[in-house]
């Protein structure tokens, strides 16, 4: 192909090769000159590069996606500090609760428990190791946060 | 992406014994754990416990593999891994998280689900499976692509810019715009097929 016909001509198989990276550098910058004035061939790329629901697909769920992909790129680097922080609050506001013991080994009162550790906390709540005296065994006690036991609608 | 997900456990957990499964089942893990995620949230629950659930899912997916293989392996790992995740979503979905921790559980939240709702609820994993099928096929083609040829993508079909506006702002002709963005695409629709097909195929 000389360069003359390279800018003007609509060729289906030039795009084809474009497509699967067939085409030469010099060959590229030529189709994508022909590109900057023919709409058809922008057209026919499209069609041959994918379905028109693979570029739908495409647009819907990756749109919902820019704010996690800002995550992964560090844009949102303080989420899990800040998840962190509130875990920490939210800990310490379910150990503010726990009514005073005589043992050692607990950290507090928790109506027939002692509550002798923290097992985890999430979004909902903070599960809490303890032991039930009486029976002498070991139980988890998932508690929902305060924030959520305050509101009616939890 | 959800991508800060911790996944040795199921790792550790599986035993498949063919290898061509084990890359199957990693691939399967890194889609469909999000995917439930997402859809946990959509359902209304806590972060912790979108996470608890997806994790539920998978171990009781990888509890079935033994069936799996003892069945003479009729259907094939990855289709298989898609059906029987879609029963234990619907399944985890509709227990709800209370008996399932085998904590003495405080009164919680209990997440409505109604007996009409698993034909809704198989739909819309389907859906949230293909949108993280669709999300891990964009960063594997983005790993690959130069900066300016995803950039190209990225500002015209996600952040909603026009063709010219993408142009000017990467100093590009706008045929270099409508040239790459069909290029990524069609990277993107053959790395979904080839996630989607048995790499033996």
């Amino acid at each position: 192909m000389n360069d003359a016909t390279n800018a003007s001509t609509c060729d289906p198989a030039r795009l084809v090769d474009y497509l699967k990276d067939r085409l030469s550098n010099d060959d590229e910058v030529a189709l994508t000159e022909h590109l900057n004035q023919c709409a058809v061939c922008r057209n026919e790329l499209a069609i041959a590069a994918a379905s028109k629901e693979i570029w739908t697909d495409a647009a819907d769920f990756l749109k919902a996606d820019a704010d996690e992909l800002g995550r992964v790129l560090g844009l949102g680097a303080g989420h899990d500090q800040d998840r962190f922080e509130r875990n920490t609050h939210q800990i310490q506001q379910v150990l503010d609760i726990l009514a005073p013991t005589d043992d050692p080994q607990s950290l507090g009162r928790l109506g027939p428990y002692e509550v002798t550790g923290v097992v985890g906390s999430g979004g909902m709540g903070v599960v809490l190791k303890a032991t039930e005296k009486s029976l002498d065994r070991t139980v988890a006690i998932k508690v929902l946060a305060p924030h959520l036991g305050a509101n009616g609608a939890a | 992406m959800v991508t800060d997900l911790p996944n040795t456990r199921e790792s550790l957990l599986i035993r498949v014994r063919d290898l061509r499964d084990r890359d199957a089942w990693d691939q399967f893990v890194q889609i469909y754990r999000p995917a439930v995620y997402r859809l946990a949230r959509a359902r209304g629950l806590q972060d912790a416990d979108a996470q608890d659930l997806s994790q539920r899912v998978l171990i009781s997916v990888a509890k079935a593999i033994p069936d799996w293989e003892r069945q003479g392996q009729g259907t094939k790992f990855r289709h298989w891994l898609r059906r029987v995740a879609k029963n234990a979503v619907v399944n985890q979905l509709s227990r709800g998280p209370k008996d399932s921790l085998g904590y003495l559980v405080a009164e919680l939240p209990l997440l409505q689900q109604s007996a009409e709702g698993s034909s809704e609820t198989e739909q819309q994993i389907e859906l949230e499976y293909r949108r993280q099928l669709f999300r891990h096929a964009a960063e594997v083609v983005r790993q690959r692509a130069d900066e300016t040829t995803w950039q190209a993508l990225q500002m015209t079909m996600i952040d909603g810019a026009s063709i010219a506006d993408a142009a000017t702002r990467l100093d590009r002709s706008e045929g270099v715009i409508y040239a790459a963005r069909s290029r990524i695409i069609k990277r993107l629709k053959d790395v979904v097929k080839e996630l989607e097909s048995d790499s033996d195929e």
